[in-house]
This record gives C-alpha cells, structure tokens and sequence, in this order.
C-alpha cells in the first residue's frame, strides 16, 4: 500500500492481459472465418469433385468385380448406384460442414442445436 | 507471343534422364517442385536461426505459420494427433503454399496444376491413414464402415456406402487442390488473351479490351486467396482423415 507504484504496475498487467486476451480472442473468430472455403468457385468445385469421386469410385469398383468374376455390366450398374448414394452422403456431409462453419452473424449466440453439430460430426 | 493458355502447363525437359527405360528426367516441374521444398526449409531455418524469447519480424512469421498449423491440426485431432502428424501436416501445408505461391508469378511453373502431384500427396495421406488405423485400432478400424446406433439391417445398405466414400476420399482431396490451380491459371490466361486480341481490331478493341483487363486482375487478386486456401483446406482435410485413423467408431 505504501508503494504507489505497485497498483500502477499491477493494473498495467492486468490491462496488458485484458489487451492479450482481446487480441487472442480476434484471432481465434479470425481464423474461424478463414475455416470457411470463401471463394464460390472453390465451394462448387469441393462439392463436384466429392460426388464426382465416389461415383467414379463406386463405377470403378463395379467394374473391377465385373472384370474378375465377368458378370458384365451388373457389378458396373450396382457399384455406380451405390456411387450415387454415396456421392451423396458425401455431399450431405460437406453442406453440414459449411452450414456450421457459416454463421451468417459471425458474433451470433450459437443455438445449443448448433453446438451439438458441431461435436456431433467429425468430418 | 504465344496465346495458348495450355502452354502454361506443359512440361520440359531440362536434363534428359534415363533409368533402366524409365523416363527420370528432371524437368521443369522438377525446379518448382524442389523450390517448393527447399524455399520453407531455408524460411523456417533463418526464422529460427535466433531462437530469440522476443521474436524478430523473420521469427514472428515463422511462429505464426508453425502456431497456425499446430492450431488447425489440435482442434481436430487432438494432442495426440499433434505428437504424431505435426511434421506431415506442416511439410504438406508450407510445401503447398509454396508452390502456389512461387506459380502465380509470371512465367512460372505451378507443380500442383498437374493432377500427379496432388495425386501423390492424397495417396500418402491416405496410406497413411490406413496403416496408422490399423496399427492403433487393429480390426477395430473397421468401426469406420459401421457407424454406430444404426439398426443393423441397414448396415447392408450403409456399409458399402461408407466403403465407396472412403476410397473416394483420395480422389477428391487430390482433385480438389488441382482442379482449383488448374482452372484458375487457365481462367486468367483466357481473360488475359482476349486483351492483345481486342487490340487487333484497333482502338475501340484497346477500349474495350479494359474490361479483360480489369477481370484479369479481379481474377489474380482471387487466385492469390486460392492459392492460400487450398493449401489450408488440404491441410485440414488432411487433419480430418488422420482423425478418422486415430478415432475409428467415434463418428
């Protein structure tokens, strides 16, 4: 109590942490916004290639049993509809993503819904 | 001057090289792709170099770079994930935005703009996805194909599913990060060539030949931030698929 330059000092600090967290806390919202994939074409782009893929994949793996156990075209037809559906399980799963990942209100109270997708998927 | 918006792609021989009938030549993708390592490798070296407790500018860059890796690589995986993959993440990120950095300058190769290069990186993610599931969870990583409080006989419907779903993982992570460098380069070389040709016609051609030149530029301002990001969402992709291999049956 006697020094006067103590409560000086200490309130400095505890402004200088104040400053910190602040500036951390920014950062962090900051980074949270950089998470979400801004540029429209590399959005359209993210969603075809991950339906194309599995499409592809699934055609591929059709076609693969059909080489071997030549039961041609069916293996080829099931794989490409199993593709399909998983094409767009892909899908359902990327527009998850931005649908968390975009908060039309960045400093918006998330609805406990919200944070439950969150945790809820990992993908 | 050539107007084909290909030739930015094509790839030449430097130094013809020959292994027992296998082409091995280094080339000029070669030089990018080296750039690519080695640029990071000498930043981070001088970064580091002073190991200061209160970093210079060099420093700060670099501590940035690594926190931001580390950040991104914590928040999905864990402490776990850092101990292991740190080294992998960080070498594909920087390796990454190197080379989509150092491909946005004129006359510059862009290695990721060929569908081999990214190819190869999903490819080693991947496998390595694979061997570490395998390794941590044993047969437990076939948890994965069998999410769980589905009632089972949807299991005959959702297993393959699953199964195409994550072989198609490789294939869209690497067809993302080319597709998007592939078709960025292309697109400001298009616009970029409709310039001298609207010249040709003389000067209302150079009046309207503005508007090429304004979206050429909108266009390089707009592949800069894809360069960025897609090194970032191949990154946290990659992120992802580690998490999967480190916590099969949590999904």
């Amino acid at each position: 109590m006697a020094d006067p330059k103590h409560p000086h000092g200490f309130d400095a600090l505890e402004d200088l942490a104040a400053r910190v967290a602040k500036s951390e806390k920014d950062r962090s919202e900051r980074l949270a916004k950089v998470a979400i994939d801004r540029s429209s074409m590399s959005v359209g782009l993210r969603m075809a290639s991950e339906f194309a893929s599995a499409i592809l994949v699934g055609g591929l793996f059709g076609y693969g049993v059909d080489f071997l156990a030549k039961t041609s075209p069916w293996a080829l037809l099931i794989g490409l509809v199993v593709g399909f559906g998983a094409g767009t399980v892909n899908l359902m799963r990327v527009s998850r993503q931005f649908a968390t990942s975009t908060s039309v209100d960045g400093k918006a109270i998330a609805t406990p819904d919200d944070s439950e997708d969150n945790t809820g998927d990992d993908r | 001057m050539a107007n084909d918006p290909m030739k930015q792609f094509q790839i030449e021989k430097l130094l013809a090289m020959d292994i027992s009938g296998y082409d091995v030549s280094f080339t000029n993708a070669s030089v990018y792709l080296l750039l690519g390592a080695a640029i990071p490798a000498a930043f981070m070296l001088f970064a580091s170099a002073k190991a200061a407790v209160v970093p210079g500018r060099l420093q700060l860059v670099g501590e940035s770079a690594y926190n931001f890796v580390h950040d991104m690589l914590y928040t999905s995986t864990g402490a776990e994930g850092v101990k292991k993959f740190f080294p992998l993440v960080l070498s594909l990120f920087l390796f990454i935005f190197t080379i989509n950095m150092v491909g946005l300058f004129a006359y510059n190769f862009t290695p990721t703009g060929q569908i081999i290069v990214p190819a190869m990186m999903a490819l080693l993610v991947f496998f390595t996805v694979v061997i570490v599931g395998f390794a941590k969870n044993g047969l437990g990583f076939f948890k994965i194909f069998f999410p769980s409080g589905v009632p089972w006989p949807l299991y005959i419907l959702i297993t393959p599913i699953e199964i195409i779903s994550f072989f198609s993982r490789p294939l869209s992570h690497a067809v993302r990060l080319w597709a998007n460098i592939f078709a960025g380069h292309l697109l400001v070389k298009v616009f970029a060539g409709f310039i001298p040709q609207l010249g040709d016609m003389g000067a209302v051609g150079w009046g309207v030949a503005v508007i090429p030149f304004a979206l050429t530029i909108a266009i390089y301002a707009l592949e800069t931030l894809v360069a960025f990001l897609q090194a970032y969402v191949f990154a946290i992709l990659t992120c992802i698929y580690l998490n999967d291999a480190l916590h099969a049956g949590d999904h």
